[in-house]
């Protein structure tokens, strides 16, 4: 069996959660010459509402552009975690913010729970950095992607002048797992 | 030249009811080509469905005979697509205003640069006469066998409302009246209404005791006044009166195919 | 050049590299990124973007801007492929090129606005009043999407009729990879005119041998042309003579059934040697690709039909892939639209997985319809 990898990114429209599973796939095909989709839930509720995006990774080209067994599951409110809570792998990695999400246990699965939201506001000093944030969580824990292509990929998708805590959010993200 | 180059004479006679008053609004329409020396392969004639419709067929030009009501939505396709030629459109008051209503009002909001020329005889002609938006209130119609109850579509100031930069009204009683009207109105850079007045005593006439062209053409005789008359009589007086003339015109307003050159195309190209 | 992309995306990119220069739409989910893709890209390449008021207003527009000479555009989806319908109709009838693209919902009505469905492959054929031409091409693939607009405005341009392209939510959505092909790995089609300076009243414009589109001028080239929604003459005057109306309509017929082995194109996998074939159109043909990947791991012989020009229908394709012997499931998800055209071209019977849901159909279900045997 080839590699194939299923993530899901879960959280309230508005936070900053698609963008992170948007930038993990672009950074695979750009840095990692894998196959990436990414499909985003349409909802009307673009802010407040549960969204969702799918990523699947694969070293050949995506015939079903729909996840099936998620091998790895960030998400940042509860309501949104409950309601895309499909799929999910045995020994899936889960992740969640300990502050946006309430007890969760289950053996079946490798359960990291991470203040990302407080850390993107406080230790981080702005809460746009809730994607890279995210993203650097995701490559540490996946091993997707380096934390030096990290480095060079991440300056180039932000806007102008936010740069420098961009990359402040990146090496947080690789140190705080 | 000689306004008969602008018409197929090929395709003569026409199809339209003896005495009925698209055949003059043609004429306007051609002699004011000439008078302007428009070269007919510069002139984009659009029209809808209906009996104005088929003047597509008898103008010598780029013509189109559309679907109902739609003839301003070809032709804002053929404008921005082609912004230095003329555009025309000839639409009933069925055409325009029911069906085409949507068409009308967003292509008055644009300011793009057509003249539109609505053949306003009050009824849906070619159908057999059916009541239209613009149907005096107590006529009767084939589907109004009892009187129409609905009021009628103010074209001037639906027109204005909308945002058309030239706003005007005449009748196919005043045929010279009407030619320079439609002249002017060609002269004139962004979206131009010309509401003309026409008869159709065959569908809308002989069931309301206006049968022949002479007495319904009294009718709208007696109907009708200038705009400078109208300004000296008492509103009591115009109440049930048909204005004529040039109600607005705007020549400040910035065109929407000039708009588009300047602002869209040169910032998408990077050259603001 | 690769990039992720989603389909709808892909398409606006294409659809400039083949020389769209007009696009005219109106926003409905799940096509409207299609819409903003060419709002921008558009005038960058001096070409014009409208959002008219309604889809119906887009449809006319766009066949404004084609007879002028424009190469052009509009998208949409369910209830607005619908409202599209009559214009669709005036430029089979006036034998314009124009490209639709139609990302298909959950219907009918307002539906699933963000759910994938294929229920729109009958609409796409007979969703217009009257006897009329059609062509329409269903890509599957990230690559395929990107060439086969290309193709769609090619056949527009080489036919002079409206062509459709069919996607459905889940490709007009999915963000992927497109390797997107250079400019030297695809032909460029352009309508062919009449040469300028001619008596037009010496051309009789319509006139033409069987099986070839009209030779007809742009607006402006000098040769006052009248496009006609009406049963017209062989100079585009309207008539109701019943041998030219007759005629006319059988000519604008056969310049597609005369040249559909032209315009047919499909994608055979491993049908030869199969037990059992598949038979799959845009999402739903990937999933059977990976089913039939999976099965031929487990020494199942299954085999795939993906029609990707679904109209004209190519029937005398699946005669010639098809055995008798061969067992046959259409896989769509609608209640059997592309069964029907199947089991007409085949002659016989076959077998439907179909749904409704808004779910898309998986390589497992395929491969479970299978196992499950007759």
């Amino acid at each position: 069996m080839s590699f194939h990898y299923e993530l899901r990114f879960s959280a309230i429209g508005g936070q900053g959660i698609i963008t992170a599973g948007t930038l993990l796939a672009e950074s695979v095909v750009e840095y990692k010459n894998l196959y990436a989709i990414h499909s985003p839930r349409y909802t009307a509720q673009v802010r407040g509402g549960p969204t969702k995006v799918d990523v699947i990774i694969d070293e050949k080209p995506i015939y079903f552009p729909k996840t099936t067994d998620v091998d790895f599951y960030l998400s940042t409110s509860q309501r949104s975690f409950e309601a895309y809570f499909q799929d999910i792998k045995e020994g899936a990695i889960i992740v969640l913010d300990s502050n946006l999400v309430g007890e969760f246990n289950d053996p079946k699965y490798r359960i990291y729970r991470i203040p990302i939201i407080e850390t993107a506001a406080k230790e981080i000093g702005n809460i746009v950095t809730v994607s890279t944030l995210s993203l650097a969580i995701t490559a540490k824990l996946t091993g997707l992607i380096t934390l030096e292509e990290l480095e060079d990929f991440i300056p180039k998708k932000v806007p102008k002048g936010f740069e420098e805590i961009n990359l402040k959010a990146v090496r947080v993200g690789y140190n705080i797992v | 030249m000689s306004y008969l180059e602008y018409v197929r004479s090929f395709k003569l006679p026409h199809s339209w009811c003896p005495g009925c008053g698209i055949g003059t609004i043609m004429q306007a329409i051609v002699r004011a080509f000439d008078a302007l020396g428009w070269k007919h392969e510069d002139i984009a004639f659009v029209t809808g469905i209906g009996c104005s419709g088929r003047m597509s067929t008898y103008i010598n030009a780029n013509t189109i005979h559309t679907t109902h009501g739609r003839p301003l939505a070809f032709a804002t396709g053929i404008k921005l697509a082609k912004p230095d030629k003329h555009v025309v459109v000839v639409s009933g008051d069925g055409d325009a205003l029911a069906i085409g209503g949507n068409h009308f009002i967003h292509a008055a909001r644009r300011n793009i640069d057509i003249k539109l020329i609505i053949i306003n005889n009050s009824v849906y002609g070619m159908t057999g006469g059916q009541v239209s938006p613009t149907t005096p209130q107590k006529f009767k119609t084939q589907t109004t066998p009892y009187g129409n109850i609905e009021p009628n579509f103010d074209v001037i100031k639906l027109a204005i409302g909308a945002g058309a930069t030239f706003v005007a009204r005449e009748s196919v009683t005043r045929p010279r009246n009407l030619e320079k009207l439609i002249e002017k109105s060609f002269h004139h850079k962004g979206f131009s209404v010309v509401e003309a007045i026409s008869n159709c005593h065959i569908n809308l006439g002989r069931r309301n005791k206006l049968k022949d062209q002479i007495t319904m053409l009294r009718w709208i005789n007696d109907r009708i006044i200038p705009m400078n008359v109208a300004k000296k009589k008492s509103p009591e007086e115009i109440k049930d009166k048909i204005i004529l003339g040039l109600f607005h015109e705007d020549k400040e307003r910035k065109e929407y195919t000039e708009l588009y050159e300047e602002e869209i195309i040169n910032r998408a190209r990077g050259k603001e | 050049m690769r990039k992720v992309m989603p389909g709808n995306e892909t398409i606006a990119h294409a659809a400039i590299a083949a020389g769209c220069r007009f696009f005219a739409g109106y926003p409905i989910t799940p096509s409207s990124e299609l819409a903003a893709a060419m709002s921008y890209l558009l005038p960058k390449v001096g070409g014009k973007f409208i959002q008219m008021e309604d889809e119906i207003a887009s449809m006319a527009a766009a066949i404004g801007a084609s007879i002028t000479g424009e190469k052009s555009m509009t998208a949409t989806s369910g209830p607005g492929f619908s409202l599209k319908q009559e214009h669709i109709g005036l430029a089979c009838m006036m034998e314009v090129p124009v490209v639709i693209v139609n990302v298909m919902r959950g219907g009918p009505s307002t539906g699933l606005p963000t759910h994938p469905a294929q229920g729109d492959i009958m609409q796409a054929r007979w969703g217009t009043h009257g006897d009329h031409p059609i062509i329409a091409v269903a890509p599957s693939l990230p690559r395929e999407i990107y060439l086969e607009t290309i193709r769609a405005f090619n056949l527009a341009e080489q036919y002079r009729n409206p062509v459709i392209l069919l996607l459905d939510e889940i490709l007009g959505h999915t963000y992927e990879v497109v390797d997107i092909p250079e400019p030297g790995e695809y032909d460029i089609i352009n309508r062919k005119l009449p040469p300028k300076g001619l008596n037009r009243l010496d051309f009789y414009t319509y006139q033409r041998d069987e099986g070839d589109p009209p030779l007809l001028p742009n607006f402006f080239m000098g040769y006052n042309f009248h496009f006609e929604s009406l049963a017209h003459d062989e100079m585009g005057f309207p008539t109701t003579d019943p041998e030219k109306v007759d005629r006319i309509t059988r000519l604008r017929e056969a310049k597609i059934e005369k040249n559909k082995e032209k315009i047919w194109k499909n994608h055979l996998l491993m049908v030869e040697d199969a037990d059992t074939v598949i038979i799959a159109i845009g999402s739903v043909a990937r999933s059977a690709i990976a089913a039939v990947e999976m099965a031929r791991k487990e020494g199942i012989k299954l085999g795939l039909f993906r029609p990707i020009t679904v109209w004209p229908f190519p029937d005398e394709p699946l005669r010639e892939a098809i055995t008798e012997k061969q067992r046959v499931i259409v896989a769509e998800m609608n209640l059997g639209q592309l069964k029907g055209e199947v089991e007409k071209a085949l002659r016989r019977e076959v077998e439907g997985l179909n749904k409704v849901n808004g779910v898309p159909i998986s390589p497992k279900e395929i491969l479970e319809k299978v196992k499950e045997g007759k």
